[in-house]
């Protein structure tokens, strides 16, 4: 499951912390005492820094939370033990209940070679290094701007927010890891009213960056999120059933992301929850897809150094020209499935399960242009603005919303389109894609659930795509 | 620890904590196994600081979940609060408060045993099924503790049990599968115990063996008491908040017929062992009932602190925690908001099987991939996961693929049939008791 970055969505962040030495260290000797095959120990803290504001008020809020979880691989599967105290007496008790447990964990794991590493990602402009009233002026004066734009805006919904992840790891069998993460993004939603209909339309910015997001808005992207949102107001509802649908570069991340993303998580491989697990080396998609599951993307979303397995950051291909190239793995089932580990174990915070995740999934670029592929579409629909997707694990499907989008009409861009729903089965929606544009190359952030729960930071992205879908 | 002094050295100006203690235990099964325990403890605090000013008010918010930074969190809540602008307003004062039922001894004396029972037991039922079996379960417990604190002496604590419970149980054993992934929140084990539950997702899920794609046409549908609640706790319970009412977005009016005249709707805070139910709100304001839609009619918006005295009404016990992904254990971490408690939605006359025998043609939607309804616009699309077709009366062959959309404001008018037995669900949405609903003219899209 997927949805954008943007408002409502309250993103993590973090400090960097100086008591994380001492806990990196409590955690090793711990560890040492664990009467485990393998066992490691995390610590995480996470701080944030939200401000939103509207026309009536301006909500800021900052976070801040911690914890520390111990895990080990017993005779009855993983077992974790977690606290948001971190002192040694603490680490030591989730080191006892570890030891109550059943041992003999019989299930082989692919360990990454030990590593130490100590690793803070760059930013241009430190959040912290800008005042709260600069950042909060600066959020007055956007919102004045876009307010100002038209008579028929009714409000603008602005959400800034900035997050520092910092998270150790520390493992039986030798790693060392931290690493401290900074994510910033900003939405601004702009609400239009015209006799009795009320519409929208949101810009965002994001990934592992610095608040040179915020100054990198410009007004003409505010001018163009107005103009999109005035659009709308005269918008009618897609047409229902099979259609020929070109999709834009967020668009086609998820379903990316929903389609060769989570049905390539070989945990639920593991689980005889998987329609793909017999489909390695087959083709599975038309050969222009091609398919990257990428921690290592600059500023993308979903960027790391190491996963929380200890395994380094690395780009995977999954899908290469339609054929089906690899899984995404973790400790357990790079073993059970005898293949490389990818860096694809992720947990949301230290009171949590550590799965299989995507970090950035994109697809590769191809020959069209945009023009090219709507001037060769006598009809169909273009779907626009990402909202949200989801997953179908077993039976191989999958639906994404989005916002927006425009009829076409003998290779012309028509009326403007309501919200549209793409839904259908994985491998004749991508077994479909005619068309992929060489243009309009972008990687979008959003946050992704195992399910319904447990949200990582991700990126998805790619360029535009044609294909054949049940819209409605 | 003395929050109360810690507080009133950080600050003059009123504040509140906002305390939840918990203990969390998940087990996760891989089929027949075991496959992940998760034991997690965890104290968080969330403070409120409210900083009058000639132009409103300044109001800061942070949090926290280590003792030592609470003082630290304080501060820069305090902080916060001199910069921003926002409508002034007070923080309740002390009170009475109703009771409220919301724990399960079950689940408070034992919360890891409460856990494990419910996990074997789902187990061994669903490994006793031919043509069905387990791929994949969550089975969790909570134990939380609330108290609120705040600088005009109101002193209030809670404590709420839960349980999680979602499996995905895979149908059919060929080379095309598919599966039923539900889940389920529950204040009491009882209330979806396995025995009662596991028949009833067991049947759904082989409703799915003989299936097709649904086909394009608009149709009626009954939609499962969760799928209700992803529909109208997002839409509802934005356009009944007194927010949506000061910002301008909400499309109901009092006095006005927003729905069918068979839909009434309440706002209860205090529904036995409800998802929400509480003897007080998340910023020490009693629970109440309200009376939202009436036979139809609009009757009463919603109403937190902030907007009960910017707005001149009352507090309707609506000031609640809440945020995307943020489960039942982590509200510290949110600041209040304008939301809903337990949308509870008036029972109907009929059973589902005699809203079914009025069918012609048509459909029950047991579950969507995420229905997830526009706030503003009410507007839906989402994939039918698993549903089945009714013709001349009678369930027929399971329908998966395919889509289901409309807004939810037509969907209420289209109201034909409501059962008579509501239940306390959950889906993607949080905080409804809800049963199951016939809308007649809904879009159903598909390939053919």
């Amino acid at each position: 499951m997927q949805i954008p970055i943007g408002l409502g969505i309250v993103v993590n962040m973090a400090q960097p912390s100086e008591e994380s030495d001492s806990i990196i260290g409590d955690m090793q000797q711990t560890l040492k005492k664990v009467n485990l095959h393998y066992a490691d120990g995390l610590y995480d803290i996470q701080t944030d820094l939200t401000i939103r504001k509207n026309k009536d008020r301006e909500n800021i809020s900052t976070r801040s939370t911690k914890g520390i979880s111990l895990r080990g691989l017993t005779n009855q599967g993983w077992a974790y033990s977690s606290s948001n105290k971190t002192e040694l007496s603490t680490i030591r008790k989730l080191a006892e209940r570890l030891n109550t447990l059943p041992k003999g964990g019989t299930n082989k794991l692919t360990l990454p070679d030990p590593t130490r590493l100590d690793m803070q990602m760059p930013v241009k402009i430190e959040p912290q290094q800008v005042s709260l009233e600069d950042k909060l002026q600066r959020i007055r004066d956007l919102f004045n701007l876009a307010r100002g734009m038209d008579s028929r805006i009714m409000d603008v919904h602005i959400s800034y927010g900035e997050a520092v992840m910092e998270r150790a790891l520390v493992t039986s069998h030798g790693t060392q890891a931290r690493q401290r993460i900074p994510r910033t993004r900003v939405a601004i939603q702009v609400i239009v009213k015209e006799n009795d209909v009320t519409e929208y339309d949101v810009l965002t910015a994001g990934g592992t960056m610095g608040y040179e997001v915020v100054y990198d808005l410009t007004e003409s992207a505010v001018r163009e999120t107005v103009d999109a949102a005035i659009e709308q107001l005269k918008s009618v509802a897609p047409p229902r059933g099979l259609q020929k649908v070109i999709i834009d570069p967020g668009t086609v991340g998820t379903v990316c992301h929903e389609s060769f993303g989570h049905g390539l998580e070989a945990d639920q491989a593991l689980r005889g929850r998987s329609y793909l697990k017999e489909m390695l080396g087959r083709r599975v998609a038309s050969e222009l897809v091609t398919i990257y599951e990428d921690s290592t993307f600059e500023g993308g979303h979903g960027t790391y150094y190491f996963d929380d397995d200890g395994a380094p950051a690395r780009k995977n291909t999954l899908v290469d020209k339609g054929v089906l190239i690899s899984f995404l793995h973790d400790v357990e089932t790079s073993a059970a499935m005898n293949s490389p580990l990818t860096a694809s174990s992720r947990t949301q915070n230290a009171s949590r399960r550590r799965f299989i995740r995507m970090s950035n999934t994109y697809s590769k670029p191809g020959d069209w242009t945009v023009d090219e592929i709507i001037r060769d579409t006598k009809s169909g629909v273009m779907m626009m603005r990402w909202q949200f997707g989801i997953e179908d694990p077993l039976g191989g499907g999958m639906q994404v919303a989005s916002k927006k989008g425009y009829l076409i009409e003998n290779g012309t861009k028509t009326k403007p389109l309501k919200s549209i729903t793409l839904t259908g089965r994985v491998l004749e929606v991508l077994g479909s894609v005619d068309a992929v544009s060489k243009d309009g190359f972008m990687v979008d952030a959003g946050n992704c659930g195992k399910g319904k729960e447990d949200y990582v930071p991700v990126g998805s992205g790619g360029t535009w795509w044609r294909t054949r879908a049940v819209i409605a | 620890m003395n929050i109360s002094a810690i507080m009133d050295r950080t600050t003059r100006a009123q504040w509140e904590v906002y305390t939840q203690r918990s203990r969390r235990i998940d087990v996760q099964l891989r089929r027949n196994e075991r496959e992940a325990t998760i034991w997690q403890e965890n104290t968080g605090y969330g403070v409120r600081v409210i900083i009058p000013r000639s132009d409103g008010a300044g109001v800061g918010f942070a949090s926290c979940n280590s003792e030592s930074k609470l003082e630290d969190t304080a501060k820069k809540a305090h902080d916060i609060a001199r910069l921003n602008r926002s409508p002034f307003f007070e923080l309740p004062e002390k009170k009475r408060f109703p009771s409220a039922s919301t724990v399960d001894k079950r689940i408070s004396s034992n919360s890891e045993r409460a856990a494990r029972d419910y996990a074997e037991a789902a187990q061994a039922q669903i490994s006793a099924e031919k043509d069905i079996s387990l791929t994949y379960g969550k089975v969790r417990t909570y134990v939380v503790e609330t108290q609120i604190l705040n600088s005009r002496d109101v002193a209030c604590t809670s404590t709420g049990t839960y349980i999680y419970v979602e499996m995905t149980l895979k149908v059919g054993t060929g080379s095309n599968p598919t599966e039923f992934w539900p889940t389920r929140y529950a204040r009491r084990v009882g209330d979806i115990a396995p025995d009662k539950l596991i028949p009833q997702w067991l049947n759904i899920a082989r409703s799915s063996l003989n299936r097709r794609p649904a086909k394009t046409k608009e149709t009626t549908v009954i939609f499962s008491p969760s799928l209700v609640c992803d529909a109208f706790v997002p839409t509802i319970g934005f356009h009944a908040s007194a927010d949506a009412l000061k910002l301008n977005l909400s499309q109901f009016k009092h006095g006005d017929q927003i729905a069918s005249e068979q839909l009434t709707v309440l706002d209860d805070g205090l529904y036995p062992y409800g998802l929400r139910t509480n003897p007080f709100d998340d910023e020490g304001q009693a629970q109440q009932r309200t009376r939202l839609i009436e036979k139809g009619v609009f009757q009463k918006h919603i109403y937190d602190q902030l907007h009960a005295q910017t707005m001149h009404s009352k507090p309707t016990g609506n000031g609640i925690r809440t945020g995307f992904g943020v489960d039942v254990d982590e509200r510290y971490s949110i600041a209040p908001a304008n939301a809903n408690t337990n949308l509870s939605i008036r029972a109907g006359h009929g059973s589902l099987e005699a809203l079914i025998s009025e069918i012609k043609e048509g459909l029950v939607i047991y579950e969507a991939a995420w229905l997830n309804p526009d706030q503003i616009t009410t507007r839906f699309g989402s994939e039918i996961r698993n549903a089945q077709g009714i013709t001349n009366g009678e369930l027929g062959e399971g329908i998966v693929g395919g889509t289901v959309s409309g807004s939810v404001q037509e969907l209420m008018h289209s109201i034909s049939g409501i059962s008579n037995r509501p239940e306390v669900v959950s889906g993607s949405s949080f905080g409804c008791v809800a049963p199951y609903i016939r809308f007649d003219r809904v879009q159903v899209s598909g390939p053919t």
